[in-house]
């Protein structure tokens, strides 16, 4: 497919990449600590990516984009504990129930506008976050919901590293497609979009729908890497932390995205000595980007290796 | 023989604002069809109204013989009914290739209409509008002409049968009128359908086959230009009573 060839060096890049990360392993002798901190980078990466799908291509800003991946990790923690079936089929019902939870912002979306929107996302991280601390006796409260460790730290490891190579490469191709073509479109101008044959609606459900699919495959794979799930999943810090993340590492290019989650989660876990200060440092560091260089890091490396300078005033000569 | 388009009996509210009253017209394929009025007469809300982003509150519009007053603009921009807009809308942070070029991805079933591939037909389309040169810039950083021309590029994206074009002339040069003219006379003899709200009457006028002239959300005339500027209604719409009675 003339698709895949087009994107050959990213899938390239991106399967060095994961085989570098899947080399670690072995190369650390296993060190719990360097597994533990690389495996929640591989999340943090998916989290991101999903993120930029609905932000930085379809012009949806969510402010609660771990809304999917605590509905998908919490599903699959009450089937654990629940009943004894078949652990596939939880899974698929953890990612069914975490996808699906995407329309709950999705259908919204077709209502409002793009910063009412953002309102809404974040609003629905709350309604999320009072449901499990209210019904105690069913998500456990404070303390979420525990189970006994089923896989091995390195078979999650392997997991989240394919996972994240997965989803790199899927939402490259699909924002290189049509798909990503009419997001872009509704993205800059809804009614534009319309006038020319594109059904919004479906669209924007979809990139709903792709976005929490992945994002739910990450938070499933985060619960059984803790054997934990609670409500912080649900706080405004980690759904915060996506869009900083995101924004920093630069919107609407999935790499940036990319770039932004591995390399901030990694960089959170070496602030923890200065931890009170974190949200600090933190805060500037999103407060200098927006302002010195708005379309993020990846952003600013593209613009500084373009051969063609892009801002030049076009004007007359028309006729 | 059936109309092409075919618009009945509309009406169409805001509140006690009544913009659009008991308004009908038809126009026949291959017609160039000039909309004119003074400012408020509810040009723009009839092409609202036919291109699907208002619903009428009552009448009917037959478009290809089909019913589509229920329709989405992107249903109709699929059965090929593409609009502009007055002030230009473009996708601003996509190239003026892809602004194009979009419009052709989502009507697939249309290009039958061309023999071009799509990327010939895309280039056709960008050479016409003048854009070819700078087609790989960011419609963002183009300026009012070339975005004028951006609007007609991209309404042709999804090989359409019928454009309706707000304003194709406002804020434009007198060189860019006679440029975009000369844009519409060619997609005409193409066997486009057009039909064109404007203000510049004098340009409309040596354009258009024929006009309809909209004032307070009604029709008060429609025929050939030489007549329409002769009407004794239309005189009084636009220029005031008094007016037509000293000179009419």
């Amino acid at each position: 497919m003339e698709l895949l060839r087009k994107e050959f060096l990213s899938i390239l890049i991106v399967g060095i990449i994961s085989g570098g990360l899947a080399i670690m392993a072995p190369a650390s002798d296993y060190n719990y600590y360097l597994i533990g901190l690389l495996t929640s980078a591989c999340l943090w990466v998916i989290y991101v990516v999903c993120w930029d799908l609905l932000a930085g291509y379809t012009g949806m800003l969510n402010f609660g984009q771990l809304v999917f991946a605590g509905v998908a990790a919490y599903t699959v923690a009450l089937l654990e504990l629940h009943f004894k079936g078949a652990r596939p089929l939880m899974i698929l019902i953890g990612l069914l129930a975490g996808t699906c939870s995407s329309l709950l912002i999705g259908l919204p979306s077709l209502r409002v506008r793009a910063k009412y929107f953002a309102l809404v996302s974040f609003a629905i991280l709350l309604v999320f976050y009072r449901i499990t601390m209210t019904f105690i006796s069913i998500f456990g409260g404070d303390y979420g919901l525990s189970i006994p460790r089923v896989f091995s730290r390195e078979t999650l490891y392997f997991t989240a590293i394919i996972l994240m190579a997965i989803t790199l490469i899927s939402l490259r191709l699909v924002v290189k497609s049509r798909i990503g073509m009419a997001l872009q479109s509704i993205r800059e101008d809804e009614e534009t979009a319309r006038a020319v044959g594109i059904n919004i609606r479906r669209y924007k459900l979809l990139a709903c729908l792709i976005s929490a699919f992945f994002t739910s495959l990450g938070g499933i794979c985060g619960f059984y890497y803790m054997g934990h799930v609670g409500p912080e999943i649900f706080g405004m810090m980690g759904s915060f932390d996506v869009v900083i993340m995101g924004v920093i590492g630069g919107k609407g290019t999935i790499f940036g995205a990319a770039l932004g989650g591995g390399v901030l989660s990694i960089l959170l876990e070496f602030m923890r000595p200065v931890a009170e200060y974190r949200s600090l440092l933190y805060a500037i560091l999103l407060v200098v980007v927006v302002m010195v260089a708005s379309r993020g890091a990846w952003g600013s490396m593209a613009t500084l290796f373009r051969k063609h300078p892009q801002k030049k005033e076009i004007e007359g000569d028309l006729t | 023989m059936t109309e092409f388009l075919d618009v009945k009996n509309i009406y169409k509210h805001f509140g006690k604002l009544s913009a659009l009253i008991d308004f009908s017209f038809t126009v026949n394929k291959g017609e160039l069809v000039g909309l004119i009025g003074p400012n408020g007469a509810g040009k723009t809300t009839l092409f609202n109204v036919i291109t699907g982003f208002y619903q009428a509150n009552s009448g009917k519009i037959i478009f290809k013989g089909k019913d589509v007053s229920r329709a989405e603009p992107n249903e109709l921009a699929e059965m090929g009914m593409v609009r502009t807009f007055q002030i230009p809308k473009p996708f601003k942070e996509l190239t003026v290739h892809d602004n194009v070029a979009i419009g052709t991805l989502f009507t697939p079933h249309r290009s039958k209409k061309t023999s071009l591939s799509t990327e010939e037909f895309v280039r056709r389309v960008l050479k016409s509008v003048r854009l070819y040169p700078v087609k790989e810039q960011l419609a963002g950083i183009l300026g009012h002409g070339n975005l004028k021309l951006l609007e007609l590029g991209r309404a042709q994206g999804p090989y359409p049968d019928l454009l309706l074009l707000d304003e194709p002339f406002a804020g434009l040069t007198i060189g860019e009128i006679q440029l975009v003219s000369e844009i519409l006379r060619n997609l005409a003899e193409q066997g486009l359908t057009l039909i064109i709200v404007e203000h510049k009457l004098r340009e409309l006028m040596k354009l258009v086959q024929r006009v309809i002239v909209l004032h307070y959300g009604k029709k008060i005339a429609d025929g050939r230009p030489e007549e329409i500027s002769q009407d004794e209604q239309v005189l009084k719409a636009y220029l005031g009573r008094r007016w037509s009675h000293r000179h009419a």
